[in-house]
């Protein structure tokens, strides 16, 4: 069943909320870390595909960051191992800014599209009117 | 009446604007869907060419832009995108302006004395 | 005082019935304006039936043009007010909306 323009804007306010909400998430805990006998905090990565026949956008799945993250030495933190050791990340700060941008640049075109679609339906519904 | 070369027209152009504006905003919800690419609405010469032989109707038809996408992206270009978008909901606007029109003429017409 | 016409060549007098139109009226014969009438009528019910047509489809979200319906409902609405003043007011009616057709 197709959906119309405001449908259609939709499903992209949805993804693109998804991928904003991934990418605060990463950006909170780019200095959480870890035990190395555990996995480091992996990124998450929102992955879009076009839905068929004009039916927008949606999130195909998601994919995560590298398990290994960085090993650095920091003896004096709770979760050192016996060699002094901790897992942070593997996020880079300004890939992730960049992706926040994007995310919020795309958000706000689709809610603009909304408000054109709007004016549409008013025009049509003038049809005819005395 | 209603099958007047004027609102068959002005009707097949209703039905291409809107499914352009479907088309922007289906370009606009895949500017980051990477591989994505354009789609883009003609209809306008079809119906010029329909009206010039006394018809009317015309169908609008989708094609995909043929620009190369961006590295991990899509190809639609979001000012091309919302000039695009501004100016279908203006001919649309007009259209349904046009159409009301002749509707009221008749009413018009018919409640004279 | 004026002088009754008398019949030529079997033309039978007529009295006034009326100011005469200033513009070009089409033959306004009972037959054209008959079959317009039940045009009219006939295209009341099948405006009708798809004006409320696309109206359902419009509430149960399944039109994604809400010009048709809107359209639709316009139509269905003046061409029953065109029936019932060509019922009303005849050949006179007919003709005024014949005039807005360029």
């Amino acid at each position: 069943m197709p959906l119309d323009a405001i449908g259609i804007a939709g499903t992209a306010l949805t993804v693109h909320r998804k991928w904003l909400d991934a990418v605060a998430d990463n950006l909170s805990n780019i200095n959480t870390a870890t035990a190395t006998t555990d996995d480091a905090f992996r990124a998450r990565y929102v992955l879009a595909q076009a839905g068929g026949e004009d039916t927008g956008v949606y999130v195909a799945g998601t994919e995560l960051g590298d398990a290994a993250g960085r090993v650095v030495h920091e003896p004096s933190h709770p979760l050192a191992d016996e060699n002094g050791n901790v897992r942070y990340p593997d996020i880079d700060y300004s890939e992730q800014m960049g992706s926040l941008i994007m995310a919020q640049r795309g958000y706000q075109a689709n809610a603009a599209v909304v408000d054109r679609a709007k004016e549409t339906y008013q025009a049509a519904l003038q049809i005819g009117r005395n | 009446m209603f099958e007047s070369v004027t609102s068959v027209a002005l009707e097949s152009a209703l039905d291409g604007l809107a499914l352009r504006q479907r088309a922007i905003a289906n370009n606009i919800a895949n500017v980051n869907t990477p591989g994505y690419q354009a789609e883009r609405v003609s209809f306008e010469d079809t119906l010029a060419q329909s009206v010039r032989t006394g018809d009317g109707h015309a169908t609008a038809t989708t094609a995909r832009s043929m620009e190369p996408t961006r590295l991990d992206g899509s190809n639609v270009n979001m000012d091309t995108e919302t000039l695009s978008n501004i100016d279908t909901v203006l001919r649309y606007q007009f259209a349904t302006q046009a159409a009301s029109g002749t509707l009221n003429g008749i009413r018009t017409a018919l409640r004279s004395n | 005082m004026p002088a009754v016409i008398p019949p030529v060549m079997g033309v039978s007098p007529t009295t006034a019935t009326g100011y005469a139109s200033t513009t070009e009226l089409p033959s306004t014969d009972g037959s054209q304006f008959a079959t317009s009438l039940t045009g009219a009528l006939e295209n009341v019910q099948s405006l009708q039936s798809t004006s409320n047509d696309l109206s359902i489809q419009a509430v149960t979200g399944d039109l994604t043009d809400i010009h048709a319906a809107t359209l639709a409902s316009s139509r269905a609405s003046i061409a029953l007010e065109m029936a019932s003043t060509f019922r009303n007011r005849g050949v006179e009616a007919f003709n005024e909306v014949m005039r807005m057709q360029a």
